[in-house]
């Protein structure tokens, strides 16, 4: 035990003093603020996008035109909240003389290839048909993720709809008040203070799936510093002094707990900067979210999942990392487990809108699972049992774990040159296994 | 050998596989002495030294280290240097002493101090707070031996302690390790290199694809290799082939006579050669003995079976 805090002590320093640690803790608040608010930031950087509508119904100024082409100078045409509202664009010269759809497509496509490379040519709205048929194409420059045509659509659709109700004969002011009507629909629960959920309702779930995100982030991390350390000390016959000096329990142990203490240093800042920051900053959804990190043992949580991550994951990339020659041996070798590391991060997106489904409940349960997707049963009230279940499978499946990664440490310690990292292991476990 | 046995080695055997790296080896290791363990690469010499330090296990045979089975119930009184530095590239010596110190169970400041003193009196005084990636390598070398007996161990086990090392630094190394076993520590160190394993070592195990080869002095070592003698005057090759203790006789002419390289056979004393000569009344005008180096021995020693003598103790 003493040793092991010796090792443990020294992994925790290697780390702590230096210049990367201390600017990674001052700048992770920034980044995380950052990745919430840059989203936001660009798209209202980013130039409006424009819009030029070519109506081939002959309508005149009671077509769709005239009405989305109304629709967008009044700025009622973006996508997404934080968008830039679309601008009304001129028709482009040689467009306007088109006669039907298929052929203003032809001359917007002409158009587009004869635009400079990084320019940016306007998206155009072919409107044709009927009032009772209309047929709306929507030509954009380059094929997006997203652009305006639900938004036009939208519109073309209360076109449509205002249209037909003028025909059945209704004044204005009742095609208004039609259109205006609707159902707004609130949703109730028990577990809402007042009955009626609301965003702060909400919140311990978001917070549960961000804190899941960070643990998947931090286990990843972590494990891929105990790879580089253990790499490390392999390559520089560090290791071969070590094993003379402590077990290899302790020294696989001291490794990892110690990069666990310096996560939870880390973790413990954050959670600092946020307590200061929630006695500081006015009623609001940021002072909500933090409250919400902060309340319902979420943190001692995600503390104790992060430790139990930490071991296991930790405890095999160490394992494997001691039998690589280079950190870059090692690396290559724990790819594939990084990569397994990903499927949680998957199966999280979609507990946060199906946290009772079958899958994510067997999920939480299996242990390399439970550290990152329990957090998110737990929030969704879990029953006691299936906590206990998991806790109790992931504790063991972690002790497991370490006796591997140490039987493994152990023997890849004193290996040198080309491997078979299978045989030596089943040699070790099997054949020569000392107490 | 002084004292009772610091290391014992009884018909230790480790295979791997189908493959057999030490073959039922035996030794002794008296408190207190400097043992050279002694073979061309590969013949088993780091196995042999991590079934010591109870690192590997052996496959069949007995180990007894400082009156312990297991090395490893004993690792707080043996300090090990590996063949390489062996210490974190970006700790200082003084850093790097006062962790390896810990784990040993010595208080880090005074592990920092006892560091401190073995490295100037090294003249790596300027050194003790750079970064052992930033020392050469017989810096880096040296403050590894420092951090290996910082804990004053009472064995010392250094893997090829001189590889690497410059003249002045394998001086400075003989000096540490002749004061470590006048202190009454035993040091046991594997080399390819003979001169320091002539000048420093109480008794060597010469080991050979496995097996060993040889136990005993420098000197019994020596005795196992053939000397020369030369011989020069109007000489007949026959009179002197015929003489005690000689194996064969090259010839070559000199101006007024003859220049006779005799191969002596292991063992035979020169002077019973010479003797015989003067009686026979040989008109011997000078002569010259080479006296056989471990180097020789360890060559002989170390060769194809065929060749090998008789060995004592083996």
């Amino acid at each position: 035990m003493r040793r092991l805090l010796i090792i443990l002590w020294r992994e925790y320093l290697a780390y702590l003093l230096t210049p990367g640690f201390l600017v990674t803790l001052v700048t992770l608040p920034l980044v995380l603020v950052a990745s919430l608010s840059l989203p936001a930031l660009l798209s209202r950087q980013a130039p409006a996008p424009e819009v030029a509508v070519l109506d081939l119904t002959g309508l005149g100024s009671t077509g769709p035109g005239a009405y989305i082409e109304a629709q967008i100078r009044e700025g009622r045409t973006r996508n997404l909240p934080q968008e830039r509202a679309a601008i009304l664009t001129e028709t482009p010269a040689g467009v306007a003389g088109a006669r039907t759809p298929e052929e203003a497509g032809r001359r917007i496509q002409d158009f587009y290839r004869g635009a400079l490379p990084d320019a940016s040519p306007p998206a155009v709205l072919v409107l044709s048909g009927t009032a009772e048929s209309l047929d709306a194409r929507l030509w954009t420059p380059r094929a997006r993720l997203i652009d305006l045509s639900g938004e036009l659509e939208r519109a073309l659709t209360d076109w449509s709809r205002q249209t037909r109700m003028r025909a059945l004969g209704l004044d204005a002011g009742e095609i208004d008040a039609l259109s205006r009507t609707g159902v707004e629909m609130s949703a109730y629960s028990p577990e809402s203070r007042t009955g009626r959920i609301t965003l702060t309702d909400r919140l311990p779930h978001l917070a549960a799936l961000g804190v899941s995100y960070l643990l998947v982030s931090l286990i990843l991390a972590g494990a891929g510093m105990v790879l580089t350390s253990v790499a490390e000390e392999k390559s520089s016959r560090v290791i071969e002094v070590l094993v003379t000096s402590a077990h290899p329990a302790e020294l696989l142990l001291g490794k990892v707990l110690g990069l666990l203490c310096l996560f939870l240093t880390a973790l413990g800042a954050l959670t600092g900067a946020g307590v200061l920051a929630a006695g500081q900053l006015p009623p609001g959804i940021v002072l909500d979210v933090i409250r919400a990190v902060l309340s319902q043992g979420l943190l001692g949580w995600a503390t104790l999942f992060l430790a139990f991550g930490f071991l296991l994951y930790g405890s095999i990339f160490a394992g494997l990392a001691a039998f690589c020659e280079t950190p870059r041996e090692a690396q290559s070798l724990a790819t594939p487990l990084s990569l397994f590391l990903l499927i949680p991060l998957f199966l999280v997106i979609s507990a946060i809108q199906t946290p009772e489904s079958p899958v994510i409940r067997i999920a939480a349960l299996f242990p390399p699972f439970t550290p990152f997707l329990m957090l998110l049963r737990i929030a969704d009230g879990a029953p006691a049992w299936e906590v206990a279940t998991g806790l109790v499978l992931m504790a063991a499946t972690t002790a497991g774990a370490v006796w591997i990664g140490v039987q493994a440490y152990r023997t890849g310690a004193l290996t040198q040159g080309s491997s078979n990292l299978w045989t030596l292991l089943r040699s070790r476990l099997k054949l020569r296994l000392r107490p | 050998m002084a004292g009772p046995s610091a290391l014992d080695l009884d018909s230790v055997t480790r295979r791997f596989g189908d493959r057999t790296v030490v073959d039922s080896l035996s030794f002794s290791v008296g408190r207190g002495s400097i043992f050279g363990f002694l073979g061309p690469n590969g013949a088993g010499k780091t196995t042999t030294l991590r079934m010591i330090l109870g690192l590997v296990a052996p496959s069949s045979g007995r180990i007894s280290v400082l009156g312990a089975s297991d090395g490893r119930r004993v690792r707080e009184r043996i300090g090990f240097l590996p063949e390489e530095r062996g210490l974190h590239p970006r700790m200082t010596p003084l850093q790097a002493a006062a962790f390896l110190g810990a784990l040993k169970g010595v208080a880090p400041r005074l592990a920092r101090r006892k560091a401190r003193d073995q490295l100037e009196a090294l003249g790596l005084g300027g050194s003790v707070n750079t970064q052992i990636r930033r020392l050469s390598k017989g810096m880096a070398q040296q403050a590894a031996l420092v951090c290996a007996l910082v804990h004053d161990p009472e064995l010392i086990i250094l893997d090829e302690p001189f590889s690497g090392l410059d003249p002045m630094h394998q001086n400075g190394l003989e000096r540490l390790i002749r004061a470590r076993a006048e202190a009454g520590a035993t040091v046991v160190f594997s080399t390819h290199v003979m001169a320091h394993a002539e000048r420093l070592c109480d008794r060597v195990v010469l080991l050979a694809g496995g097996r060993k080869v040889f136990d005993g002095t420098v000197q019994e070592a020596r005795s196992r290799a053939p000397g020369r003698l030369i011989l020069e005057g109007d000489l007949a090759p026959g009179a002197v082939a015929s003489l005690p203790g000689v194996a064969d006789v090259v010839v070559s002419d000199l101006a007024g006579g003859r220049r006779l390289e005799v191969r002596l056979t292991p063992g035979a004393q020169a002077h019973q050669a010479l003797s015989a000569a003067f009686l026979a009344g040989l008109p011997v005008r000078r002569f010259e003995f080479h006296e056989p180096g471990l180097h020789e021995a360890f060559l002989l020693l170390t060769g194809s079976p065929d060749n090998l003598p008789e060995v004592a103790g083996a």
